[in-house]
């Protein structure tokens, strides 16, 4: 990777994360939070602050940023990977029924009037289970390929999706079901500190490891006979990366409910600006979904007084986005 | 041959038919709905089955004391055992209408009810579907008038059903409920009101906003709606919006009003630790009577603004409580007597409530 695009990447996340320290619906002046912050990072004195000021900086917005950004990175970077992985570059991170069996165990955990920190585990643990589902069913076949697993996932992601219509349909419409539903459309809204711990191990660490192996990725979008060819068994490789994805978009999803289009779009974005190389695609994408995410949520906090679902956003600007991306080509070989 | 006996069948057909609507128009009359639709029903002595298809309205049957009537109704009524204790058929009754727009219309007229009752969206599938006269109630109306509208509610039940008296007595009630509450917030200064946050679902973060009913319920309790600034797209009868936790730390509430979870998990988060309801201790689980009170009925027109200014100002309010005040409404307006037990249930109403599945056939 060239220095200059090093830059103009990390110019762009510093930037989105910057604007992003500023917009929320806590009233507080671009100085009040630039002094905060700077007190804090010195460990001056807080206490000239209003309590409610550090909570909101400290606890809610900042913790939010950081968790968007991560839920963007993992996203993106999931797609980049299911992509290459799958050859196939209509996948996405959903692809294997995460996001279908995440949403499943959420809606079944509001339907139980369960807490929200159950909620969010119930996402997490049958976005899992979902994808071990769909692996199961492709072991079955005789012949297991990129296409059986594709063709699993999208079984897994029926039955699961037809799960969730299930409990719509017996929750009870005063209650339960307006909190499945507003679930459902995605929001970063609930997210604080408490939940910064659960995204970096689950989102950051599986991250770094893929970034750390993005080169070997390039060998697996070759197809796997070519692989051989090369004497490399990409079978167990393949294997890591998907068990890597499946737990950062289990993760992701259960924060934030169904945030469509991202892991579609953006490896798009990245491939046709920097090419197919993934040794350079994976930091672009991450940084361009993890700053697109993140200036997505801060239209979701700011464009209306009340937060609009980051799901509806994300899929109302990337769907026309990714037509659009059609015309001029893919950048896809 | 054969079209000679088809013939005498349809004559016979025709002239039974003829006899039937003769009597039956005979006890019927044209009646205005609160959208201003002219709808054929049977006169109130002729009236004896019929459907209630809006969840929030069915209690109005019992405020007018006719729920020996109803023969079809909404699924989550069961869920609203109150109603049960008194009346125990109530578990009998079929529920064709599971939630808005969604209607078992085979379960409808297996039911066999002379007319239907409820909001446009449902009564349109009904009439698509079926020659039941339906009869609209007004869910569109201007949320400033909240207390008009349940009123007009319940005054049109009471005209349909001939219960006028009754239906007159909830609006007096209303009325003296909601001027007694001005009376005794009207010493409280606009500054000195206190400010109250309605928190919904699991989360606490779906609420109503400025341009909803809930912004004059609480305004009738002498209180402020700290969401007063969201505006919900859907306003009106519905109109719940998403609002995030830098929200409710800028209004930094004085009263913090839930409906899931519990008072000691918000007590025990430090989001919440700071703001003034947690700081003096000002948290309540809101009840649920003869139906969820975060939502627009009857009882809850004239039972949660009475419920908010009691816990808000205890002090103007020494020579009464809210359980007094829960038994008197359920036995001036309704006719049943509740227990203690009765009262507790409404106050601390069980978290699990099944999903609202009843034991109905």
């Amino acid at each position: 990777m060239k220095k200059k695009q090093t830059l103009i990447l990390l110019l762009i996340c510093f930037s989105s994360i910057f604007i992003s320290l500023f917009v929320g619906s806590y009233r507080a002046s671009p100085g009040e939070v630039v002094d905060l912050l700077w007190t804090k990072l010195t460990f001056g004195d807080l206490s000239r602050f209003s309590v409610l000021l550090q909570t909101a900086i400290l606890d809610v917005r900042l913790p939010r940023i950081a968790v968007v950004f991560l839920v963007g990175m993992t996203l993106s970077a999931s797609g980049v990977v299911f992509q290459a992985t799958f050859q196939n570059p209509l996948v996405s991170d959903h692809v294997l029924g995460v996001s279908n069996g995440a949403a499943f165990g959420a809606a079944l955990a509001l339907l139980l009037g369960l807490e929200m920190i159950v909620v969010q585990a119930f996402a997490f643990i049958f976005g899992i289970i979902a994808v071990l589902i769909t692996w199961g069913i492709s072991k079955s076949y005789n012949r297991s390929s990129n296409l059986t697993l594709v063709l699993s996932g999208i079984i897994t992601g029926g039955f699961f999706s037809a799960l969730v219509s299930f409990i719509k349909s017996v929750a009870d419409p005063l209650d339960k079901m307006p909190a499945i539903v507003f679930w459902l459309m995605g929001s970063f809204a609930r997210v604080s500190k408490s939940d910064l711990l659960f995204s970096i191990i689950f989102m950051g660490i599986p991250l770094f490891f893929i970034f750390l192996v993005r080169w070997r990725i390039n060998v697996l979008a070759m197809g796997e006979e070519d692989a051989k060819a090369l004497g490399m068994d990409t079978g167990r490789f393949r294997f890591v990366l998907i068990i890597l994805c499946t737990t950062a978009t289990a993760c992701a999803v259960s924060l934030s409910g169904v945030v469509g289009w991202v892991g579609l779009v953006i490896p798009h974005v990245a491939r046709i600006l920097i090419g197919p190389d993934h040794k350079v695609l994976i930091p672009t994408s991450l940084a361009l979904g993890g700053s697109y995410l993140l200036l997505m949520d801060d239209l979701a906090k700011s464009i209306i007084t009340s937060e609009i679902s980051i799901g509806i956003l994300t899929s109302l600007i990337g769907a026309p986005f990714f037509a659009y991306l059609l015309r001029k080509g893919t950048g896809w070989k | 041959m054969k079209y000679r006996k088809l013939s005498r069948v349809l004559v016979c057909a025709v002239l039974g038919l003829v006899f039937l609507t003769a009597q039956a128009v005979a006890a019927q009359r044209v009646f205005v709905d609160m959208l201003g639709n002219s709808v054929t029903i049977p006169t109130p002595d002729k009236i004896e089955r019929v459907g209630v298809l809006t969840s929030p309205q069915v209690q109005i049957m019992y405020i007018i004391g006719q729920q020996d009537k109803l023969v079809a109704m909404t699924q989550s009524q069961y869920r609203f055992k109150l109603f049960e204790k008194f009346y125990p058929d109530q578990a009998n009754i079929s529920a064709p209408r599971k939630q808005a727009a969604d209607m078992n219309i085979e379960a409808l007229l297996a039911s066999k009810p002379q007319f239907c009752i409820g909001s446009s969206m449902d009564m349109d599938l009904v009439d698509k579907a079926t020659r039941i006269p339906t009869v609209r109630i007004d869910t569109q109306d201007d949320p400033a008038r909240v207390f008009e509208t349940r009123k007009n509610e319940v005054t049109m039940f009471g005209e349909i059903f001939g219960a006028q008296d009754r239906a007159k007595a909830y609006c007096d009630y209303l009325d003296k409920t909601i001027n007694q509450l001005k009376e005794k917030t009207t010493s409280i200064s606009d500054g000195k009101k206190l400010k109250v946050y309605l928190g919904f679902n699991p989360d606490h973060l779906t609420t109503y906003g400025g341009d909803t009913f809930m912004q004059y319920q609480i305004e009738a309790a002498g209180l402020i709606n700290a969401a007063s600034g969201i505006k919900s797209a859907g306003g009106r009868e519905g109109g719940l919006a998403t609002v995030s936790m830098e929200n409710i730390l800028m209004w930094n509430p004085d009263i913090l009003i839930i409906d899931n979870g519990t008072v000691d998990a918000i007590k025990a988060d430090s989001k919440w630790a700071n703001i003034n309801a947690v700081k003096n201790n000002k948290i309540f689980i809101l009840p649920v009577g003869g139906f969820i009170w975060n939502r627009p009925s009857a009882e809850s027109a004239v039972l949660l603004p009475t419920w908010l200014a009691m816990n808000a100002y205890p002090d103007l309010f020494k020579e009464t409580n809210i359980k007094d005040e829960i038994k008197r409404y359920w036995k001036d307006i309704i006719g049943f007597e509740l227990s203690d037990e009765d009262v507790n249930s409404i106050l601390t109403p069980p978290q699990f409530t099944g999903g609202g599945q009843g034991a109905g056939k």
